[in-house]
């Protein structure tokens, strides 16, 4: 037992000293920007490697030297069921079916990532050098800030705000997380037209940025055309829980609520049990969760933003640009293709409601009509 | 002559026959691996290479691994205190964020100290914390009898939605809308080391290792520990008080799990957020029973499994194997290793029929 | 004369191993109808091996059955039930919330899903007529005396028509008339032509009841001999392969000052009824005082109170006059109480820990075993080596695994933790249950060499051979109280026997 014991202890001893060598107090700092060094020369030993790689490729096929591949990795902790992932995916589906800048892409959506294993994870992509745009989720401020230092070269784009010291800049790219304010205000529009009890609600996850400016937009809308329109509000404090979410929906029928606007995923399953109750969907087209609840769902877009970091990468790629990005999010307007009405649903809504909407649509576009952002907390009235 | 095998136990195990059999295991989980990753259409040698270049290939892997161990190493060293006490305390996953919550909590309120009294003070309040949560148990098992795998499994959710509070409201910084406290200021930084995310946490780990060692075998309160877990009733006709070992044993396993907790949030992430544990608690369980209920054996355990956390994202990334099928692998691996630690102790014998 | 009848069942060379362990080694014997055949043995010797093998509980791994002239190999207990053997366990496999009648028939009745109670009661009843037996068969069984849950074990076998019936150990936990019933079954068995395997390491009910006695020493067949042949020197020398005296050598010794004194103790069992009632009953020095009674008649529950683990709700314990009652265990233990648990599996030994461990529980608090916060192990060792000569535990060494040792082995552990420090008062419950004819004999030694030494010992035992083997005077417990005490040389075993079966005016 002792014996074992202790043959185990130098085991794990022997494995460490081998792993990491003698750590001096004294040489520390020298040790350190020795090992920095090493970093960047390697660092770039592979970044020739590919590009000698991609020139013999390119030169071969076009005797040109512009890339022909390219991948992109979404790195996230939703499943790729949710409406988010889904609005990206679809997204990235049309810029590969457009082939953008002749590009064959490769699209990867890491779902499940959880918190503490973001680092990890977005390093091992950036170590492995297969990859050119490496996406992350809102949520993974803190990784990012040390990958992109790390390494400088990797395009990173993440949807989120700022904190503290740390802007986007340089290599880290900033994409506006709720992208979806014109067609959020299309869907109140329609909402306010189909309303019957002149009663309008919005189901929520939390009262932040991403979720204030569509349901502003969405109240907006509903004015727009029903200046006297109650509207009801919930936030049910969770990106995800079904269960309450129908609560809050139930809440919100009781109380006379015939048209719900759902932001997170649960109140269609109320509003089904309720005849007379439509809703409208978030992000993707979502009729198909239940074609006789749902009037028509505002879209995401990504695919400017996606084709914007494409051009950026290409910058870098082809004439060596350095990486700069603004500091501000890069926001695409519904006629910039960053956000669309989703499919309307002729068995539930009259045909002169739906050419309101489109007649509306249009002024948007023309840039007859232009929707405030606006994000502070919106009220039940 | 026919011939028939019957199943028997065996006394004594011996160290060749475990390590045998660890061996078995695993050649029997990565055969069954291989038909998951030929499934996936990858190349199966190539899949194991990356998983083992990515766990153990490079200083920066194994640093990354041992980053990895460091919060299963306490976590399974509080199921060791459990399991060895028969106390068996399901709630080293809420002990865990008990502490990663004290750490918070002074890393918020006393950033003006120095480094060198945060570093113990940290240590000290996620132990406190951890221990705190254990106590409500242990006293509840100790004087009314409840039984402490529900009290300690509840409880898991009331820090659960304690925590969510915190973090949605009280700790979140106003502009802040994920769930999570503000970036702690450096001078509640545990120190990390060889130029990498390996914290101290992960040397306190060894020392709790060596420490929980030292005090289950050669001390009288661990010899109490070991006794009561194997027989409370022998244990209490020879004068062990049982109460007192029960509530110290969940006192000592819930300390564990809450330093653990510190050192996730001093030493690695350095604030606090909902999912800052990924069921470290539960993974705890295996670890301890995989490392044979010996502290020793935890911290093995733990780098193993942490190299398998680890090496299992260079797999996929390399070698396009599903994620699902990667984390297929480190169950069936689990299951085999802890399949074959049963198994050790039987054996076939072949015995002739009586035709 | 027993020769007479043909063999109804004959078992050849039967060889069967509990992996290292050699539990039958070419083991062959006859036995013939009508006959009661016993099979002694020490314990280990392999008897029960035999009889579980052939009731089809194990598998032989080699050897031959022929039961009533065809070639019988038993798959498991319901082949045997079917060939017509049936088996009466030591611990008994009944259903005790369900009536006599039921626990009879259940199991039984192969064909259909319904219970023909009806007929099966007229059976039965006519069963009881026939052996004698005062059964009502509505009872529900958990209700029984012991001795009554047994017949109804009885009677399940004769329900279903057994030739040859296997008793293990019958008469463990039954009062010396119960005994006395049970063998007059067994009689009325024979005389109806039925033959029956006992199993026993009791000599004088092989002497008394008996045809012919198979003898295994060692997972080894000695021999099978006609009882009459016989006589209990022979056996013992066949069980043990010595000789071995069954009166303890003892000095006369006059009792000194008392030394523990209960004094109208009144405790609770578990489920908070009376356990212990206005018990009194002083140990002095130089004495051996034996506390004779049936089982679970208060007996634990008084040892629990002695030894601190269980509250008093009234009395007193005295220890030389120092008031002890309710002192905790620890307590108990310092001020020089040893106690013999009667469980010595659950209560007395860790028994996944090695036999040094074993050998500190209780005394790992202080010196030489604990030095300052360590246990001192090598200290440990030594002692552990010691004890082991000391008290002949036959083991490799201190660190083997306390599980891997034989029954005797491990009370033997026990002795040497509890009587190595000097005790003033040992306490000892059943101290020989299950050990063989030799360990027991060292027990019984070791215990008057410690009332030799001026030491007050409570022997609490329900074998009455031990009680009046090594007592100084017997007391006998029924009910929770004292049915009175006796010195050894007026105490009869008829009267102690009556007086176990709560008849006051008992004894001498």
């Amino acid at each position: 037992m002792k014996l074992t014991n202790m043959l185990i202890v130098l085991f794990v001893v022997a494995m460490l000293v081998a792993a990491c060598g003698p750590s001096e107090p004294e040489v520390v700092e020298k040790e350190v920007t020795r090992v920095v060094k090493e970093t960047v020369v390697e660092t770039v030993i592979v970044e020739v490697e590919v590009k000698t790689e991609t020139e013999a490729e390119a030169g071969a096929e076009a005797g040109a030297e512009e890339p022909t591949e390219l991948t992109m990795v979404a790195i996230s902790p939703n499943t790729a069921e949710d409406p988010w992932p889904q609005a990206l995916m679809q997204s990235a589906d049309r810029v590969i079916e457009e082939k953008y800048r002749g590009l064959d892409m490769n699209f990867e959506y890491v779902e499940n990532v959880q918190f503490p294993d973001v680092e990890r994870v977005g390093r091992e992509y950036a170590k492995s050098g297969e990859v050119d745009i490496l996406w992350f989720h809102t949520s993974y401020l803190d990784a990012v800030s040390v990958l992109r230092e790390e390494f400088p070269d990797q395009l990173i784009s993440i949807t989120s705000s700022v904190y503290d010291d740390h802007k986007a800049g340089s290599n880290q790219y900033w994409m506006n997380a709720g992208p979806v304010l014109e067609s959020s205000y299309l869907g109140g529009v329609l909402a306010g037209l189909m309303t019957e009890s002149n009663t309008v609600g919005v189901v929520a996850a939390y009262p932040v940025d991403s979720q204030t400016m569509p349901m502003n937009a969405y109240i907006d809308g509903v004015r727009s055309v029903n200046p006297d329109a109650e509207v009801k509000v919930s936030f049910i404090e969770s990106w995800y829980d079904p269960a309450k979410a129908r609560e809050a929906a139930e809440t919100q029928i009781n109380a006379g609520t015939d048209v719900l606007f759902s932001i997170v995923f649960g109140p269609f399953e109320a509003a089904t049990k309720h005849p007379g109750v439509s809703g409208i969907g978030f992000l993707v087209d979502q009729i198909y969760l239940a074609p006789e609840v749902v009037l028509t769902s505002p879209i995401a877009k990504w695919d400017p933003r996606i084709k914007f970091l494409i051009d950026e990468w290409w910058e870098h790629k082809v004439n060596g640009t350095p990486y700069s990005s603004p500091a501000e999010a890069i926001q695409f307007t519904m006629a910039d293709g960053g956000n669309e009405i989703g499919p309307i649903n002729e068995d539930l809504v009259p045909q002169e409601f739906i050419d309101q909407v489109m007649d509306i649509r249009q002024q948007i576009l023309d840039g007859e009509l232009v929707v405030q952002a606006r994000f502070e907390i919106p009220e039940s009235d | 002559m026919k011939y028939q095998f019957v199943v028997e136990r065996r006394q004594q195990v011996s160290l060749w026959l475990n390590l045998l059999a660890v061996a078995a295991a695993l050649i029997v989980g990565l055969l069954i691996s291989a038909v998951l990753i030929r499934g996936a259409g990858a190349n199966v040698l190539e899949s194991y290479k990356a998983l083992l270049e990515g766990a153990f290939g490079s200083k920066e892997a194994i640093l990354e691994s041992l980053v990895q161990a460091t919060p299963l190493i306490f976590t399974g060293l509080a199921m060791v205190v459990a399991f060895r006490s028969k106390v068996i305390n399901l709630g080293v996953e809420g002990q865990f964020l008990m502490g990663t919550m004290a750490a918070a909590w002074i890393s918020m309120n006393f950033s003006y100290l120095p480094n060198l009294v945060l570093i113990p003070l940290l240590a000290l309040g996620g132990m406190i914390a951890g221990a705190a949560l254990g106590f409500i148990p242990a006293i509840l098992k100790a004087r009314l009898e409840v039984n402490e795998v529900i009290s300690t499994v509840l409880l898991n959710y009331v820090v659960l939605y304690f925590l969510s509070y915190l973090l949605s409201g009280p700790w979140k910084p106003p502009y802040e809308w994920l769930m999570q406290t503000i970036r702690f200021e450096e001078s509640t930084y545990w120190p990390n080391f060889f130029e990498s995310r390996l914290h101290l946490g992960f040397f306190i780990g060894l020392v709790a290792a060596g420490f929980l060692l030292y005090l289950l075998q050669r001390t009288p309160f661990g010899f109490e520990l070991r006794s009561v877990g194997e027989n409370p009733v022998a244990a209490r006709y020879k004068g062990i008080k049982i109460e007192r070992i029960i509530i110290l044993a969940l006192l000592l396993s819930a300390a564990l799990a809450g330093l653990g907790g510190v050192g996730e949030v001093s030493g690695l992430h350095h604030r606090l957020i909902t999912g800052i544990s990924k069921g470290y608690g539960w993974t705890g369980i295996l670890i301890a029973l995989l490392g044979q209920l010996n502290p020793i054996g935890v911290v093995l355990a733990a780098i193993f499994f942490g190299g398998l956390i680890n090496g299992s994202v260079a797999m996929k990334i390399h070698t396009g194997v599903p994620i699902a099928v990667v984390e297929s692998i480190q169950g069936i691996l689990m299951f085999v290793l802890l399949s074959a630690q049963t198994m050790v102790h039987f054996k076939l014998r072949r015995i002739e029929d009586a035709e | 004369m027993q020769q007479k009848s043909q063999p109804i069942l004959q078992i050849e060379n039967q060889t069967k191993r509990f992996g290292n362990v050699l539990a039958n080694e070419n083991i062959s014997m006859q036995v013939c109808g009508g006959e009661i055949h016993c099979l002694l043995g020490e314990n280990g010797a392999g008897k029960s091996t035999l009889a579980e093998c052939l009731y089809g509980f194990y598998r032989p791994d080699s050897g031959k059955y022929t039961f009533k002239g065809k070639e019988f190999k038993p798959r498991s207990p319901r082949d045997a039930i079917d060939a017509g053997i049936g088996m009466v366990h030591q611990h008994f496999v009944l259903s005790p919330p369900m009536t006599v009648i039921e626990n009879i028939v259940v199991g039984t009745e192969s064909d259909g899903i319904w219970l023909d109670l009806k007929s099966a009661s007229e059976k039965v009843a006519a069963l009881c007529s026939d052996y004698d037996l005062d059964l009502e068969l509505d009872t529900i069984v958990g209700q029984l005396p012991v001795g009554r849950q047994q017949w109804v074990e009885i009677l399940k076998a004769l329900y279903v028509g057994v030739d040859l019936l296997i008793l293990d150990e019958p008469t463990a936990s039954l009062t010396p008339q119960e005994v006395e019933k049970l063998f007059e079954i067994l009689q009325k068995m024979k005389t109806k032509g039925l033959s029956v395997i006992l199993i026993t390491h009791k000599l004088h009910e092989v002497m008394e009841i008996s045809d012919r006695v198979t003898v295994l020493r060692k997972a080894r067949l000695v021999g099978t001999v006609n009882t009459i042949d016989v006589t209990r020197e022979t056996l013992v020398n066949m069980m043990v392969g010595r000789t071995v005296s069954f009166q303890v050598a003892k000095k006369i010794k006059t009792p000194g000052r008392a030394i523990l004194e209960l004094r109208d103790l009144h405790v609770l069992k578990d489920n908070g009824l009376d356990g212990v009632k206005d018990f009194s009953l002083s140990i002095c020095e130089n004495e051996i005082v034996g506390l004779a009674g049936v089982a679970g008649n208060g007996q634990s529950e008084l040892f629990d109170a002695i030894v601190g683990v269980r509250q008093l709700q009234n009395g007193q314990i005295l220890l030389s006059g120092e008031d002890i009652s309710n002192d905790s265990p620890d307590m108990v233990i310092k001020k020089g109480i040893a106690s013999i648990p009667p469980d010595r599996m659950t209560q007395g030994l860790l028994m996944g820990f090695p036999i040094k461990e074993n050998l500190i529980l209780g005394r790992h608090r202080v010196a030489p075993f604990k030095k300052g916060i360590e246990l001192k192990y090598r200290v440990i060792e030594q002692f552990a080596e010691q004890a082991i000569e000391h008290y002949e535990v036959v083991a490799t060494s201190g660190e083997q695994i306390a599980k891997t040792l034989s029954g005797g082995n491990l009370q033997k552990v026990i002795l040497a933790r509890e009587l190595s420090h000097d005790p003033r008062f040992v306490v000892a419950s059943s101290p020989t249950r299950g050990l063989d004819v030799g360990a027991m004999e060292y027990v019984h030694k070791r215990l008057v060499e410690l009332r030799d030494s001026g030491i007050g010992i409570l022997l609490i035992s329900e074998d009455l051979d031990e009680v009046f083997n090594v007592s100084d005077r017997i007391a006998v417990i029924y009910n929770g109280e004292a049915m009175g005490i006796l010195n050894r040389e007026e105490a009869t075993r008829e009267g102690v026997g009556l007086l176990m079966a709560g008849f006051r005016g008992g004894g001498g």
